[in-house]
C-alpha cells in the first residue's frame, strides 16, 4: 500500500515538547497534524484543532503545556501489509482521517491519510473507466453491438 | 441547474474586531473549524480557520490577547451568491485552490460550502450509479443499458479526477466507503463473477 513515508521525519514531535514548538512545527512544515513519537514508536496524534482547543480555548500557556497533555490517544495505527480497503474501512469505523503506519516492531514508518486513499481510489476508478472506454472504442470499430456481445444474435 | 442551496452548512460568523480567544471559544462551542468574519454591516470580509489561529497566533510567541480576528483572518474572502450552482462552487474552488466558500445573500453569509460537501454529492451519485449498474446487469436488456451507465460513470470519474488535481482536502467517511464499495462491485462485474 503506497503511503507518504517521505513525510515521516517532518511530522514527528516528542511527548515532552511544548505546545508552542508544535505550533511552530506545523507552521514551518506546513502540516496540520503531528505524530507524537517515543523511541520511534507513535504514541499519539496532535492536530491544529487540538492546539486551538487545548491551548487557546482552555487559556493555557503554550510554553508550559506539553504535547502529550493535549494529544489524542490511544492511537489507531495500521501495518505495512494493510491494503487500501483495510485503510479506508479503518478510517471509516474509527472516524479518523490519518493512520500512522508501523512495522512489526511497532515503529513508525509512514502515515496514510484519507487524502492519499481518495487519490488512490480515484486512480482505480479512472483506470476502470479508461478500460471501459477502450472496450467501447474497440467494439464501435469492429461494428460490434451490445446484443452480439451478450449473445442475442 | 442544481443550486448549492440545500448543500450549505450552517455558517458561524464573528466580527472583525473580536479577539482571537473569542474566536477559539466560538469554534469550540459551535464545533466548527471555520468562522466567516463580518464587518459592521454583517458583510463577509474574511475567513478564519483553526489552522490560522495556530500558525498566525500560537507560532508567533506574541501574547494571544493582543490579536484581533482581522489581523489573523484570510482576506479577501471568496464568496458566491447562495443561488449559484454546485458547478459554480466547484469551479471557484478549483481555480482559486480553496476548500471552503461562503454562500452569500446581498454580501451577507448565509451558509458555507466545503469541498467535502461536493465530494459527498459525487459519492452519492456514484453510489446511485453503482446500484443502477448492478441491477441493470441482471436484467434481460442489460447490455444496452450498461453502455449508457458506463458513459455516465466515465463522465463522473473525469469530474472526480478534475477535483483531485487541485490540492488535498478533507475526506469524508461516506465518500471513502461509497467508492470502496463501487470499486469492489465493478471489480466483480469486470471479472465476470456477477
Amino acid at each position: 500500500m503506497p503511503h507518504s513515508s517521505a513525510y515521516k521525519t517532518v511530522l514527528q514531535i516528542a511527548p515532552h515538547d511544548s505546545a508552542r514548538l508544535a505550533a511552530e512545527r506545523m507552521r514551518n512544515d506546513n502540516v496540520g497534524c503531528l505524530v507524537i513519537v517515543d523511541e520511534d514508536r507513535p504514541v499519539g496524534m496532535l492536530t491544529d484543532r487540538d492546539l486551538m482547543l487545548g491551548i487557546l480555548h482552555e487559556r493555557r500557556d503554550p510554553d508550559q503545556v506539553t504535547v502529550e497533555e493535549i494529544m489524542s490517544k490511544p492511537l489507531v495505527t495500521i501495518d505495512t501489509l494493510a491494503s487500501l480497503s483495510d485503510a479506508s474501512r479503518l478510517m471509516r469505523s474509527k472516524r479518523i482521517r490519518r493512520l500512522p503506519i508501523v512495522d512489526d516492531d511497532g515503529k513508525l514508518v509512514g502515515i496514510q491519510t484519507a487524502d492519499d486513499v481518495i487519490e488512490l481510489i480515484g486512480h482505480r476508478v479512472s483506470d476502470l473507466a479508461s478500460g471501459m472506454r477502450k472496450g467501447m472504442a474497440r467494439d464501435d470499430a469492429a461494428g460490434v453491438t451490445p446484443d452480439s456481445v451478450y449473445g442475442k444474435e | 441547474m442544481k443550486t448549492a442551496q440545500n448543500l450549505t452548512k450552517r455558517v458561524i460568523t464573528i466580527h472583525r474586531d473580536a479577539g482571537v480567544l473569542e474566536a477559539a471559544d466560538l469554534m469550540a462551542d459551535e464545533a466548527v473549524g471555520c468562522l466567516v468574519v463580518v464587518d459592521d454591516d454583517e458583510r463577509a470580509v474574511g475567513i478564519l480557520t483553526d489552522r490560522d489561529l495556530v500558525v498566525r497566533v500560537l507560532a508567533t510567541h506574541c501574547p494571544e490577547q493582543t490579536f484581533q480576528v482581522s489581523q489573523v483572518m484570510t482576506q479577501p474572502v471568496v464568496s458566491l451568491p447562495v443561488d449559484s450552482s454546485v458547478e459554480d462552487f466547484k469551479e471557484e474552488m478549483r481555480t482559486m485552490g480553496i476548500r471552503r466558500i461562503p454562500a452569500v445573500l446581498d454580501g451577507r453569509p448565509v451558509g458555507v460550502i466545503s469541498i467535502d460537501d461536493l465530494l459527498q454529492v459525487l459519492a452519492g451519485e456514484l453510489s446511485d450509479l453503482s446500484e443502477a449498474a448492478w441491477a441493470e446487469l441482471r436484467s434481460e436488456r442489460r447490455a444496452a443499458r450498461f453502455h449508457r451507465v458506463e458513459s455516465d460513470l466515465r463522465e463522473l470519474t473525469q469530474r472526480i479526477y478534475g477535483l483531485l488535481q487541485y490540492g488535498s482536502w478533507r475526506a469524508r467517511e461516506s465518500f471513502l466507503s461509497e467508492l470502496d464499495e463501487l470499486r469492489e462491485r465493478l471489480g466483480r462485474t469486470a471479472s465476470g463473477e456477477d
